[in-house]
């Protein structure tokens, strides 16, 4: 009968399940599903959450991103417009948790990277987890040159156990509960964030401005949090249900956060365009981002540093431009302060809102 | 920040560096897909690489029991764009089939496959997708407006033509 | 049991002996270990034609004008011509017998072709029950086919052939059907050229054509009032009325590259077939995944050839478009599917390398060379599972083979079988006679002369030679370097056959054997 074999047709050539075998064999059998990236499939790289709540590598966000018009998160499609940063407290956690696959990611990432002559920005333990968020992050980000990778700094977190101090909330420095990530890449509990003042919402650590909008916990590490302490997760929950039950302030603030999720839910794009939009028309600079805020594409003017050499160049949106951001470009260029920038309009696209909201 | 190789007529889709980097990226993206669709295949589907090109695989979707579809074997073609899986797969019926979704070339009109496209979709969504419009076509967004008609009007009789077209053409 | 070779004695025999039920015609047969074509009239005086062959009920002789445009049919007279006279042992034959018309008489001649066209030789093909003939002529094959829409590529394309449906009798043509700009293999012989082998077959009153270029097997019926009736195609669809029943449904034209029909039924086998028959979920996964992977060879592959099995299953060959091309069959593997046209499905699917095919080939041989339901000259083809000696032959064959495998290719090459191309003659049954089948055989072929002559030994005992076949005058004298071509023509039932030479740039030489 027919063969089930299907015998191959040329005996040359025969399919190689075997090769693909292989790479399922030594591919990291068990990666942690929370840190499987919808994107590439791999183990999350470089970790970057969207307001949403939802993350992926820093690659796979870049490359999913819309240059012209609001980018939508892959899994829940709640339309976004600033490229966050790297989130440096999943970077080390899942070093920390995966060392081997995670340097193998590195690797992997560096090749491409080479290739393209273009690099992420470079992240080192030297400053311990605490510092980071206490000390100015320009520093941290900018020393490393582009191609020597911490090596060294890799091999001493090899193996290490997560501990609490690793996942703690800069604000309560307790261990986060309900961990909401920032543009900036900081990490806070959905709580304390609550507490802060009204107006626009700012980094404690960095001082930089979350975009208007709203932000997400990031449920796959909040399961992470709640699977790896739970007990202390536990108290935490308690803790913050019953502030939520006592203090006022907490309960007006908490509401606030919730009210904002189903008017997301339903905001479609032509909403969020008219957000974004408030004139009649907007000059969208296509494919051209902002390097401090991830502002992408940039609306409005567009700044271009006229000395830094890179291939990708460096770009300020207004607002980062007036407010004289220093830090270093989003895929590691080296933008000094004393740069100088010019308007840069080669780019643009002149966008009417009635042709937009459609 | 901006990528090097913008153009306006590529329209929506200006996204910076996909020619660059797709080639290994997307092949590690469609390797991995297909080891998990291998380990963990949707029901009474199928689906597999064309020869050593992983860009372009054949699928196979046996029609849904209760469905006017029932015991056709229908053949799909997948192929991937180089920047897969940042563009939709674009999928095309090798088998006849009577669709308000499918037009008379084999296309598929599936929003997943085109603007509701989503880089965390994975080629076993997508063949869920189009399994479950054989139950349940959408004739709301047709691209075949007279079987769409049919459909809501006369449901037995587009039934009566879908399980024909089966018979005769997908066995 | 032991019995004389004698006629007189055998004659008594019969009258006292009672054959086993449905023996008697095999047992009448073991006359013609006494009846031989023992006479040979050398290089008879006959008009310079192509002679092709008998019918198989021996009423007539097919023959065809060297030009190949003009039909010529005779009927034999041997028995008036030996019998008549009063004492044929002292009548001097010498004069009458070195005419051709001694033999056969002449019925008519009959114009087949036009101008440009001529009449392919090795195409003949008889319908019994009517006494129909089927010819086929055709304009010259063109290498660089004009690209028509639907035709598949690399196939060479012929302007015109037309089929024509003859009454024997007295050569009136009923019917024709033509077909345009098409290749349908026309040429006798496996192995060689395009299709290996002849195209059409015939099945009682079916005919099965396949066209290649356009991959279509068209079903034609031979209606009792001499009409080419098409009773279905196969290939882009599979139903009669597939095409019509889209047609009324698609208001637009189909821009798709939809499967074909058959390769739709085809390849839906394959599939079914992997994914029933593996309950386990790897092994299937892995299966499957190596069918996908040939999925496009699957789809490349073409319909080379066609047979019927019975009145609804057609036996198809498919291979790579090369690989009817080329002459080494080994690195194109081929295909065989077993369709039937009713349900219009695939029942079986086998590669050519395919023991269980085979076996079943060894088994069944007849059901795989059967041309009607009820033939009376099939059962007198010696075939391995009707004769003895034939499959020690094949055994003899598989035992000199290299490996089974290429055994089982080598065998599986001569399906489909070519319709009508084995001698019914009682000369090549095997429980008769012993001969050396690479001089001679029941099949059609033209093979390379020798000068010694073809024996044919008594196949019981005593195991004496009973008469020679010997192609070349016995004086000798012609060159023997120049390579000749003979071909060898016997009657169904007669002890007559007709030894033909060819000599390149030389007449042709038709010897005549009979029994004196």
């Amino acid at each position: 009968m027919a063969d089930k074999e299907t015998p191959p047709l040329d005996p040359a050539i025969s399919p190689s399940p075997a090769a693909a075998e292989m790479g399922e064999a030594d591919s990291e059998p068990s990666i942690h599903p929370s840190f499987q990236c919808c994107i590439c499939l791999d183990l999350l790289y470089k970790p970057v959450v969207l307001a949403c709540g939802h993350m992926s590598c820093f690659w796979c966000v870049h490359k999913a991103m819309h240059g012209l018009q609001a980018s939508q998160c892959p899994i829940c499609r709640n339309p976004y417009y600033h490229f966050p940063s790297i989130c440096q407290l999943l970077h080390f956690l899942l070093l920390k948790i995966e060392p081997l696959a995670y340097k193998k990611r590195e690797v992997e990432t560096l090749e491409e990277e080479k290739h393209l002559d273009c690099f992420s920005p470079q992240l080192s333990e030297h400053v311990s987890f605490e510092r980071v968020h206490l000390e100015d992050v320009k520093q941290s980000s900018r020393s490393p040159k582009s191609n020597d990778l911490p090596e060294t700094v890799f091999k001493s977190a090899t193996g290490k156990q997560v501990s609490e101090d690793d996942v703690i909330c800069p604000i309560c420095k307790k261990l986060l509960f309900q961990p909401v990530v920032l543009n900036c890449g900081h990490v806070y509990c959905d709580s304390c964030l609550s507490g802060l003042v009204d107006g626009p919402l700012k980094c404690e650590v960095c001082h930089s401005l979350h975009p208007k909008g709203f932000r997400n916990v990031c449920l796959d590490l909040d399961h992470f949090l709640e699977e790896q302490f739970p007990i202390d997760y536990m108290t935490r929950r308690d803790s913050v249900q019953l502030k939520k039950a006592q203090g006022p302030k907490g309960e007006a603030s908490s509401s606030v956060s919730q009210a904002e999720e189903p008017k997301v839910g339903k905001s479609g794009k032509s909403k969020y365009n008219e957000f974004f939009f408030d004139g009649d028309s907007a000059n969208v600079h296509v494919g051209v981002g902002c390097d401090s805020c991830g502002m992408y594409p940039i609306i409005g003017n567009r700044y271009r540093c006229k000395d830094c050499k890179e291939k990708i160049g460096y770009d300020l949106c207004e607002t980062c431009y007036s407010s004289s951001s220093e830090l270093a470009g989003r895929f590691n260029q080296q933008h000094r302060p004393d740069h100088t920038f010019e308007l840069d309009d080669s780019q643009m696209l002149e966008i009417h809102k009635s042709r937009t909201v459609r | 920040m901006s990528s090097s190789s913008t153009s306006f007529a590529s329209g929506g889709g200006v996204r910076p560096w996909t020619s660059a980097t797709s080639v290994s990226f997307s092949g590690k993206r469609i390797q991995k897909e297909m080891l998990d669709f291998n380990a963990n295949p949707p029901a009474d589907c199928s689906a597999g690489p064309k020869g050593d090109d992983l860009y372009h695989w054949v699928s196979t979707i046996i029609g849904p029991p209760g469905s006017p579809y029932e015991d056709g074997i229908f053949f799909l073609t997948i192929t991937f764009p180089g920047d897969y899986p940042f563009k939709p797969p674009k999928v095309v019926f090798m088998t006849r089939i009577y669709h308000c979704n499918i037009d008379a070339a084999g296309n598929v009109s599936l929003d997943i496959l085109k603007d509701g496209w989503s880089p965390a979709m994975t080629i076993s969504k997508v063949i869920l997708a189009i399994r479950a419009v054989f139950t349940d076509p959408d004739p709301y967004k047709p691209v075949v407006p007279n079987i769409a008609r049919l459909y809501l009007t006369d449901r037995a009789k587009h039934d009566e033509i879908a399980a024909e077209w089966t018979m005769r053409f997908a066995r | 049991m032991f019995r004389s070779n004698n006629v007189a004695a055998r004659i008594f025999e019969r009258q006292i002996v009672t054959p086993r039920p449905g023996t008697s015609v095999n047992y009448v047969r073991q006359f013609y270990e006494n009846l031989v074509p023992n006479y040979t009239v050398y290089d008879v005086d006959c008009p310079d034609q192509s002679f092709r062959k008998f019918t198989d009920d021996g009423q007539y002789l097919i023959s065809f004008s060297r030009n190949q445009q003009e039909l010529i049919v005779y009927r034999p007279i041997w028995f008036s011509f030996s019998y008549k006279e009063e004492n044929c042992d002292s009548v001097d034959l010498h004069q009458k017998t070195k005419r051709i018309d001694s033999f056969f008489t002449q019925l008519y001649s009959i114009p087949l072709a036009s101008s440009n066209e001529v009449i392919s030789k090795d195409f003949f093909l008889y319908v019994e029950s009517r006494q129909f003939g089927i010819f086929a002529t055709s304009t010259a094959q063109s290498q660089e086919a004009s690209a028509t829409e639907g035709a598949i590529h690399g196939v060479p394309s012929i302007e015109k052939i037309t089929f024509h449906l003859v009454r024997l009798e007295d050569g009136d043509i009923l019917d024709v059907k033509v077909f345009c700009n098409d290749f349908i293999n026309l040429v006798h012989g496996m192995g060689h050229g395009i299709g290996h082998g002849m195209g059409v077959f015939l099945y009682d009153d079916l005919l099965c054509i396949m066209s290649l270029r356009y991959q279509t097997i068209h079903i034609i019926q031979i209606r009792d009032s001499g009409n080419l009736a098409l009773v279905r195609i196969i290939g882009s669809f599979c139903r009669e009325d597939d095409e019509l029943y889209l047609n009324s449904h698609t208001h637009v034209t189909e821009r798709g590259h939809f499967l074909s029909g058959i390769k739709q039924r085809l390849l839906s086998f394959i599939f079914r077939k992997t994914w029933n028959d593996e309950v386990d979920h790897i092994l299937r996964v892995h299966h499957l995944k190596k069918f996908y992977f040939h999925f496009q060879d699957y789809i490349d592959l073409i319909m080379w050839k066609a047979q019927f099995l019975d009145r609804h299953h057609l036996l198809i060959k498919f291979g790579s478009v090369d690989g009817g091309v080329s002459r080494s069959t080994d690195h194109h593997p081929s295909f065989f599917a077993v369709y039937n046209m009713e349900s219009t499905e695939i029942i079986a699917f086998y590669q050519n390398s395919a023991e269980e095919l085979y076996c079943l080939f060894e088994h069944f041989y007849d059901h795989f060379h059967v041309t009607s339901r009820n033939s009376l000259h099939l059962r007198f083809i010696s075939s391995p599972c009707n004769n003895i000696h034939a499959l020690d032959q094949l055994l003899g064959i598989r035992i000199k083979a290299c490996t089974s495998a290429q055994f089982v290719k080598k065998m599986l090459g001569t399906l489909p079988y070519t319709c009508q191309s084995q001698s019914p003659s009682p000369y090549f049954d095997l429980s008769l006679f012993r001969y050396d089948d690479k001089l001679i055989s029941s099949m059609e072929r033209h093979r390379q002369s020798t000068e010694s002559p073809i024996k044919f030994i008594l196949r019981r005992q005593p195991n004496v030679l009973k008469f020679k076949i010997k192609p070349g005058p016995e004086a000798g004298g012609s060159d023997v370097r120049s390579k000749r071509i003979s071909s060898f023509i016997f009657h169904p039932i007669l002890p007559l056959a007709l030894s033909i030479q060819q000599t390149y740039m030389q007449p042709t030489v038709v010897n005549i054997h009979f029994r004196r």
